[in-house]
């Protein structure tokens, strides 16, 4: 069994279902992200894990013991929340201190373990101060110091980054998974930053209107997406629209050019939607025996080390990813360019959403 | 481009409600400065050793102190908790504040000793005591329930709470270690004007004989008109010297507001 495991947890506001028959297991040590848009029932279920909701129905253990109805001053579980929480009365130190003053510790042991805690986050000549004098990011470092000292059985993140601007992010995004490691302790981070997601977690769990929609590696979320939603959620996506030429061959025409995929076309009727990934697509390519297709360049986007190029076949668009080189030389709007792609590349959506288009991003 | 049209009239209008105002205290103070022998600041100096003046002061200044520390033990874990659980009952804390300033304080009162009319609170000298302090309480209400319920509005209440709640504080520890604290200039304020408001109050007082300041400053005007008159400005001043206090460190919140806001 699982360190911590949420058994068939429902969640309704009132008529509102937030979350439903959400399963999930984590172990010990895992770096677990909650991914999804907001109101997804990601918080939420961080919150039931917390204490602070009662799930409707379901239950909750931690190492083995039913904490679904313990209250939550009562569970060990440290939190760190998106808006600054820090006891604006107290310095960084008696910040720190608070939840081992309430765990009754003797005042040497106090200041060993939040010496200890300043020293892992780096902020030992900040122990005099109070939060107004930090910036946010310092103010986070000393939220998760403040969680981490009671040594918490899980350690609950609640998009603590999303108040920060992009550089602190980055940063405290590694400090915060170095730490997690060097402690290793099991931990849920919720997000609805997917980069964020893909770089720091163990798992992903994606999460769309209160149900899990995928539960995964980072590499297996983005390479192999389980469903619509999830492919087009994370990462950037083309979803077109094709036509089924050849089914036993796995012909598709898209705007009239016959490609090949590697996925199965039976019994999808004549029309299907298709997705691509930008990146997967070459520009130019040497022909290699894989699919190529025909296509005029509309815009070029220059995104720093990322150059995404919108490509019209005949009505529909595709965006192009390309790395920034020196020698890159994008090709001129207008220009006509052959696109190739690999048939594994073409990966055909069982839930043909044509509402969807690839619009460019 | 109006600014120089209506700037004649505006000046006008704030001269007529300055005089107005300021007249009757500069006729106070001219009344309490002039005696027959000429001016002087006799009465000033008499009226802090009239007998029962220092009584009078002390026992509004601990009835204040007594009616802040009840108030604030009733009012701030209210509005905390309407605040964080029953956000819709602001509405109706809202209306209850409105009652004590409708209902005349005289009404209040009579409504007091009918309804306890009987008991120990009004048979005995100590009950009549503890009627006069719910009384206090009761006036005070509004006006602390409101700066109290500004200050938690000007913290991020429920995530300081959840904060507590997941390092292991139970309630009691929330309220004392983390509200109260962070409440404190929200508490200072209701507190200035609840002192104020005591230390003012006649109506009460007098109908359940207490010796209060405000019932004794009545009565030495029977007896020493230029003193009452003299104490009448010095607890004027007293009231302005509250309000200077209030306003500067208000003023301080908002500045330490700002800085968190910059940030």
């Amino acid at each position: 069994m699982s360190f911590l495991t949420l058994s068939h947890i429902h969640k309704a506001f009132g008529t509102a279902v937030a979350v439903q028959s959400f399963d999930l297991g984590i172990e010990k040590g895992e770096f677990v992200a909650f991914l999804g848009p907001s109101g997804c029932g990601k918080t939420t279920v961080l919150r039931m894990i917390a204490g602070f909701e009662q799930p409707t129905t379901g239950t909750i253990t931690i190492d083995n013991a039913d904490i679904t109805r313990v209250p939550a001053n009562k569970r060990k579980i440290g939190m760190v929340f998106q808006q600054y929480a820090l006891f604006p009365n107290m310095t960084v130190i008696e910040n720190i201190s608070f939840g081992l003053k309430i765990a009754g510790a003797s005042r040497q042991e106090m200041h060993s373990r939040a010496t200890e805690m300043l020293q892992i986050i780096g902020m030992l000549e900040f122990a005099g101060r109070y939060p107004s004098q930090l910036s946010g990011g310092q103010q986070q470092r000393v939220a998760l110091a403040r969680a981490l000292a009671i040594r918490p059985q899980v350690l609950l993140l609640d998009e603590p980054l999303s108040a920060l601007d992009a550089k602190i992010r980055t940063s405290l995004r590694q400090e915060i998974r170095s730490i997690q490691r060097q402690l290793g302790i099991t931990t849920v981070f919720v997000t609805h930053d997917q980069e964020e997601a893909l770089s720091i977690a163990d798992r992903i769990v994606v999460m769309n209107k209160g149900n899990i929609e995928q539960v995964g590696s980072p590499r297996d979320i983005y390479n192999q997406p389980g469903t619509q939603f999830v492919a087009s959620f994370i990462g950037t996506l083309n979803v077109i629209n094709a036509a089924v030429s050849d089914e036993t061959a796995g012909h598709i025409a898209l705007d009239g050019q016959t490609v090949r995929t590697a996925d199965a076309l039976g019994g999808l009727g004549q029309r299907v939607a298709i997705a691509l990934r930008p990146e997967s697509i070459a520009l130019n390519p040497e022909p290699n025996g894989g699919n190529s297709v025909t296509a005029t360049v509309d815009e070029i986007y220059f995104l720093g080390s990322v150059v995404r190029i919108r490509t019209r076949l005949r009505e529909q668009y595709l965006n192009v990813d390309t790395f920034n080189s020196p020698g890159f030389v994008p090709p001129a709007r207008g220009e006509a360019v052959q696109l190739g792609f690999a048939e594994s590349a073409v990966k055909v959506l069982h839930d043909h959403d044509t509402t969807r288009g690839s619009a460019p991003s | 481009m109006s600014r120089p049209k209506t700037a004649p009239l505006a000046w006008l209008l704030f001269g007529i409600a300055f005089v107005y105002l300021l007249l009757p205290l500069v006729a106070m103070l001219w009344a309490s400065l002039t005696t027959p022998r000429g001016v002087t600041a006799d009465a000033y100096v008499a009226v802090f050793s009239t007998p029962g003046f220092a009584e009078a002061l002390l026992f509004s200044v601990r009835s204040g102190l007594i009616t802040i520390v009840i108030t604030t033990l009733l009012v701030v874990p209210t509005a905390y908790w309407v605040n964080l659980r029953m956000p819709r009952l602001r509405a109706v804390m809202e209306f209850f504040t409105l009652v004590p300033l409708v209902i005349p304080p005289i009404l209040l009162t009579f409504g007091l000793i009918r309804f306890f009319n009987g008991t120990p609170l009004t048979n005995t000298g100590d009950g009549l005591y503890v009627l006069l302090i719910g009384g206090y309480v009761v006036i005070s209400f509004p006006f602390f329930y409101r700066a109290i319920d500004a200050g938690l509005q000007a913290i991020n209440l429920r995530v300081l709470t959840e904060a507590a709640q997941s390092l292991g504080a139970g309630w009691t520890t929330i309220l004392f270690r983390v509200i109260f604290p962070n409440m404190l200039v929200a508490i200072l304020n209701g507190s200035f004007i609840t002192f104020a408001i005591v230390l003012g109050e006649f109506t009460i007082s007098s109908l359940l004989s207490q010796p209060a300041f405000s019932p004794y400053m009545l009565d030495l005007s029977y007896r020493e008109a230029d003193q009452a008159t003299a104490l009448s400005i010095i607890s004027f001043g007293f009231t302005w010297l509250i309000i200077v206090v209030i306003s500067i460190v208000g003023s301080r919140r908002a500045g330490g507001a700002r800085q968190i806001i910059s940030r």
